[in-house]
C-alpha cells in the first residue's frame, strides 16, 4: 500500500468529480497503463480498452485495475480462468473512499479469492509488491501531473488518452535528453 | 381523588406581575375574559404547568387544601389549546395515553426516537480523520486554474527549463531554474521577459526627417505656385512686348519686369489720351461744319446771297460751298473712324496688361509663401540631422543622406521661388520618405520574433506557476491511518445498528401506547359519552350525527370523516372527544386535576360556529365531566352566550375580567356578576 502524491490525488479527485465512478475506472486504467509503459519491465504493455479481461497485458503479466470506494474488492469467478493464462497477475487497486488516495499492487495467486480485502498489511495469500507499488505510484504521478487538466478535462476517453500519450512522450524525451 | 382549583397565585416577577384569584373551588365554569395581551393565558398557565409560572391551590373532596404539583403528560389533558381543538384529533395522543395508563410507553418511545436521532450517534468521525489539509484546500483551485492555462503543454521541469533557456538565449543572458518558491522564481523568470528593442538615434532622426516629409511640397505632376509664377511672368512679358510693338516705345532691358510693365502701361495710357484728343478735335470740326452749313442754308433760304466766307470774309460761291460742306458731313470721316479703332485697341491692351500685372503679383506672393515654407522647414531640420555618438549606423546613414540634400537645396534656392527649387524639394521629400521607410523597416526587423517570444514567456511563467504550486502541494503532509479509518467505519456501522435497535424499540413502545390508547377509544364509557355529547348537536350539526371517536379520527360507518368536517365542527367534535376521554380518568390516581382549560376555543371560527361552541360548552354538565371547566377568551359575545347557556343549565359560574395590561401597573382582575 502506498499513498499517491497529493497533486496526483487532486487530479484524480477532479477526474472523479467530472466523470462518474464507472468512467473514472476506465480512465484510471488508461493512466495506469501509461505509467506501466514507462517502466522497463512493462514497456510496450497493451491496454485492453474493451470490457475484456485483463485490463492490461505486459508479456506474461496481466494487470487488473480497480478503483473502489470501500475496503474490499470482489473478484468474479472469471478471474480464476483468466489467472491461469498469466505467469503473474496483479491487481492494481485505488481506494477512493479514503483521502488521501492509496494504491495497492497485489499479486493474485493461481487460485484467487472471491474477495480481496485492502488492508495496510495484506495477508500472505494476496501479498502486495512494495517495489512495484513505489515505482508505479511514482510513474503514475509523473504521467498524471504532466498531463494535468488536459487529461482530467478531456472531452472523451480518446482525447484523454492523447493527453496521456503526449505526457509520456514529453517524459520520455526528457529522460533521453538527461541520459 | 379529584382536586378542584381554588386559587391561582402569579409571582411578582411573572409577565404581568403578582396576581391572585381566589375562591374558585365553588365554581363549575370559570370564564376569563380580556383583550389580547391582557394575560389570560398567563393567569391560567399554572393550571397546566404549576411552578415558576405560578401556584395553584386546590381543595379535595374532603375540603382539605393542597398545592397542585402534577407535571408531565397530565398537562396535555388539563390544558387544551385552540390549535389542538382544530387539529383534527391528532393532538389528543397524550390524553389518550394518559387515559390508557400508557404514558410510560409514550415517554419511552419519544426518548428512544430522540436517542436514535441524536447527532452524537449519527456523526461520522471518519470524515474528520482524513480531512484534506488546509494548505492543500486553499491551493486546489489555484493549481487547477494555473494548470488549465498550460493547455496541451507538458507540465514538467524539463519543459520549463527548455522554454527558459530558449528565452535566455534570445536575450543573450545565462539562466537556470532555481528554487520554485514564488519569491525566488518570479524575479528569476522576469529576467527573461522579452523587451521591445529600439534603434539608437531613431527617436531623434525620425522627427527631423518627418518634418522634411511634411513640408507641403506639391507632389510631382501637381502645379506648384512657382510654376504658376512662371506662367504669369511669361504672360506679362507678352503684354509688355505687345505694347512696345504697338506704341514703338523704347525698351529698357535691365529694368525689372514690374517697372517695365508700369512704363508700358503709362505709355498706353498716354496714347489712349492722345487718340481721345484727336477724336475730340474731329468732332469739334464736324460741329463747325454743321453750323456753317446751317448758316449758308439760312442765308440762301432767306434770299440773301452768300458770296463771302462767314469766317474769313473771303469771297466764296455760297451754293458750292454748301454742297462741299454737306458732302463732308455725310457719314463718319475715315480719320475719325481710324482714331476710334486705335483708342479701342489701346484700351484693350491696357486692360490686358493691367490684369496680367495683377496675376503676376498674386503668383509672386504665392510662390514666395511656398518657397518660404520649404526653406524654413529645411533650415530647421538641418541641425537635427547631424548624427550624434551612439546612433545606429542606419540612423546615421539616413540622417546624413537627407542632410546633404537639404544643404544643397538651401545653397541653390535660398534666394527665391523657382520651379527648379520645387523640383529639388520634391526630390528631397522622396529622399526623406525613403529614409523613413528604411528606418521603420530596420526598426521592425530588430523586433522580429518578439510576439513569439512573448507567447513563450507567458507559457514559461504559467508552467513555472503550476510547478511551484504543485511542489507546494506535494510538500504538504497529508496522511491517514488506514487502520483508524477502517476502525471508525466499523464503529459507524455499529452505531447504525444501535440506531436501528433504538428505532425498533421506539416503534414497539409506540405500538404499545397505541394499543393501550385504542383500549381507551374502544372503552364503552368513552364511546357512550362521545355519542351522547354529539347527540346534543344532532339537530344543528347534522354532519356530526352518528360519528364515532377513533383516537386520531372520527368515523361514520367505518369511514374516516375527519377531513369532511368544517373547522367549527372539528372544534365541537374535539371538545366532545376531550371530555369523553377526560371523563374516564378525571379524579383517578393517575390524573388528579379535576379541571380542564379551553384556551381561546373560538379562535378562527365564524359567528355561527362560535355560538355553537358557546352553547355546547355551556351545556356540559357535571354528569358529562365531574370537574371544573375553565375557558379563556377575548370574545365577549361568546363569553356572554356561554355564561347565559351555563346559567340556564344550573352551573355555578365565575366570570373574571382582565383589563388591558399596562406595564408597571398592577393587574386587578375584576369579578363580574355571572
Amino acid at each position: 500500500m502506498i499513498k499517491l502524491s497529493n497533486s496526483t490525488i487532486l487530479l484524480l479527485e477532479r477526474l472523479m468529480e467530472q466523470k462518474r465512478a464507472q468512467v473514472f475506472g476506465s480512465w484510471l486504467q488508461d493512466a495506469v497503463a501509461a505509467a506501466l509503459d514507462r517502466m522497463p519491465a512493462y514497456r510496450g504493455c497493451f491496454a485492453n480498452r474493451g470490457a475484456g479481461q485483463p485490463d492490461i497485458k505486459a508479456g506474461d503479466t496481466g494487470f487488473e485495475v480497480k478503483s473502489t470506494a470501500g475496503a474490499s474488492i470482489e473478484l468474479d469467478t472469471n478471474y480464476r480462468a483468466i489467472r491461469g493464462q498469466f505467469r503473474h497477475f496483479r491487481l492494481i487497486a485505488v481506494r477512493t473512499d479514503i483521502r488521501p488516495y492509496h494504491l495497492w499492487a497485489i499479486e493474485l495467486p493461481q487460485d484467487p479469492p472471491h474477495r480481496v480485502q485492502l488492508e495496510r498489511r495484506m495477508d500472505a495469500r494476496t501479498p502486495n509488491d512494495d517495489a512495484l507499488e513505489a515505482e508505479l505510484a511514482r510513474q503514475l504521478s509523473a504521467v498524471v501531473t504532466t498531463a494535468g487538466t488536459s487529461w482530467t478535462d478531456a472531452r472523451d476517453r480518446d482525447e484523454g488518452c492523447n493527453a496521456l500519450r503526449a505526457a509520456t512522450t514529453a517524459l520520455q524525451a526528457a529522460t533521453t535528453e538527461s541520459a | 381523588m379529584t382536586l378542584r382549583v381554588d386559587a391561582i397565585n402569579l409571582p411578582p416577577d411573572g409577565p404581568i406581575g403578582a396576581v391572585s384569584v381566589m375562591g374558585l373551588a365553588a365554581s363549575d365554569l370559570i370564564v376569563v375574559i380580556g383583550p389580547n395581551g391582557a394575560g389570560k393565558s398567563v393567569l391560567t398557565l399554572p393550571l397546566e404547568s404549576p411552578g415558576s409560572a405560578g401556584d395553584v391551590e386546590c381543595v379535595d373532596e374532603t375540603g382539605a387544601r393542597q398545592e397542585y404539583r402534577s407535571r408531565g403528560v397530565n398537562q396535555a389533558i388539563a390544558f387544551i389549546r385552540s390549535t389542538q381543538l382544530m387539529s383534527g384529533f391528532r393532538d389528543l395522543e397524550g390524553a389518550l395515553a394518559l387515559a390508557a395508563n400508557a404514558t410510560a410507553d409514550l415517554h419511552r418511545e419519544r426518548l428512544l426516537t430522540q436517542m436514535a436521532n441524536t447527532d452524537l450517534l449519527r456523526a461520522s468521525a471518519v470524515e474528520s480523520s482524513h480531512a484534506e489539509p488546509g494548505t492543500i484546500r486553499m491551493q486546489r483551485e489555484a493549481y487547477f486554474a494555473a494548470d488549465r492555462q498550460c493547455g496541451q503543454r507538458p507540465r514538467t521541469i524539463d519543459e520549463y527549463r527548455r522554454l527558459g533557456q530558449a528565452l535566455a538565449a534570445s536575450r543573450g543572458v545565462a539562466w537556470a531554474p532555481g528554487a520554485m518558491a514564488d519569491a525566488d522564481r518570479l524575479p528569476n523568470e522576469l529576467r527573461l521577459q522579452p523587451e521591445l528593442r529600439t534603434m539608437q538615434g531613431l527617436a531623434q532622426v525620425r522627427p527631423a526627417i518627418d518634418s522634411i516629409r511634411t513640408i507641403g511640397v506639391p507632389l510631382a505632376g501637381q502645379e506648384s505656385s512657382a510654376t504658376r509664377l512662371g506662367m504669369a511672368t511669361a504672360e506679362l512679358e507678352s503684354s509688355i512686348a505687345n505694347a512696345v510693338r504697338e506704341l514703338r516705345i523704347p525698351t529698357v532691358a535691365t529694368a525689372m519686369l514690374v517697372e517695365r510693365a508700369a512704363a508700358a502701361r503709362t505709355a498706353i495710357e498716354g496714347a489712349i489720351r492722345a487718340a481721345e484728343d484727336a477724336i475730340a478735335a474731329i468732332d469739334l470740326l464736324r460741329d463747325c461744319r454743321e453750323r456753317a452749313a446751317r448758316y449758308i442754308r439760312g442765308r440762301i433760304a432767306a434770299g440773301a446771297t452768300c458770296d463771302a466766307c462767314p469766317v474769313c470774309e473771303q469771297p466764296v460761291d455760297g451754293p458750292h460751298l454748301q454742297g462741299t460742306i454737306e458732302a463732308r458731313l455725310s457719314g463718319e470721316s475715315p480719320e475719325a473712324s481710324g482714331w476710334r479703332a486705335t483708342a479701342t485697341r489701346l484700351e484693350e491692351l491696357r486692360k490686358s496688361l493691367q490684369a496680367r500685372e495683377a496675376a503676376y503679383g498674386d503668383a509672386q506672393r504665392a510662390a514666395s509663401r511656398e518657397h518660404d515654407l520649404m526653406r524654413t522647414a529645411i533650415t530647421r531640420s538641418v541641425p537635427n540631422l547631424r548624427a550624434a555618438a551612439g546612433w545606429a549606423p542606419s540612423a546615421v546613414e539616413c540622417a546624413e543622406r537627407v542632410r546633404v540634400e537639404c544643404e544643397r537645396w538651401l545653397e541653390h534656392h535660398a534666394t527665391g521661388p523657382s520651379e527648379e527649387a520645387v523640383r529639388e524639394a520634391q526630390a528631397l521629400h522622396e529622399t526623406a520618405k525613403s529614409a523613413i521607410e528604411q528606418l521603420d523597416r530596420e526598426s521592425a526587423r530588430l523586433n522580429d520574433g518578439l510576439h513569439q517570444a512573448q507567447q513563450d514567456f507567458q507559457a514559461f511563467q504559467r508552467l513555472g506557476s503550476v510547478l511551484a504550486i504543485r511542489a507546494a502541494i506535494d510538500a504538504t503532509e497529508w496522511t491517514v491511518s488506514l487502520d483508524q479509518v477502517d476502525a471508525e467505519r466499523r464503529r459507524a456501522e455499529q452505531r447504525e445498528l444501535w440506531c436501528k435497535v433504538l428505532r425498533s424499540l421506539a416503534a414497539e413502545s409506540q405500538a404499545r401506547a397505541d394499543a393501550a390508547s385504542s383500549t381507551v377509544v374502544d372503552d364503552p364509557g368513552v364511546q357512550e359519552r362521545f355519542r351522547r355529547l354529539l347527540a346534543r348537536l344532532a339537530t344543528s350539526q347534522q354532519a356530526l350525527a352518528g360519528l364515532a371517536f377513533r383516537g386520531s379520527s372520527v368515523t361514520a360507518g367505518g369511514e374516516d370523516r375527519s377531513k369532511a368536517l368544517s373547522e367549527g365542527q372539528t372544534v365541537l367534535a374535539n371538545i366532545a372527544a376531550v371530555i369523553a376521554v377526560v371523563g374516564k380518568v378525571c379524579g383517578s390516581a393517575a390524573h388528579r386535576p379535576g379541571w380542564i382549560v379551553f384556551d381561546e376555543p373560538t379562535n378562527g371560527l365564524d359567528e355561527a360556529s362560535r355560538d355553537a361552541v358557546a352553547d355546547y360548552l355551556g351545556g356540559i354538565t357535571m354528569q358529562d365531566l365531574p370537574g371544573q371547566i375553565v375557558v379563556t377568551t377575548f370574545d365577549r359575545p361568546f363569553a356572554d352566550r356561554l355564561i347565559a347557556e351555563a346559567r340556564r343549565n344550573g352551573r355555578r359560574i365565575r366570570h373574571i375580567e382582565l383589563p388591558a395590561f399596562v406595564p408597571g401597573r398592577p393587574v386587578q382582575p375584576i369579578d363580574r356578576v355571572a
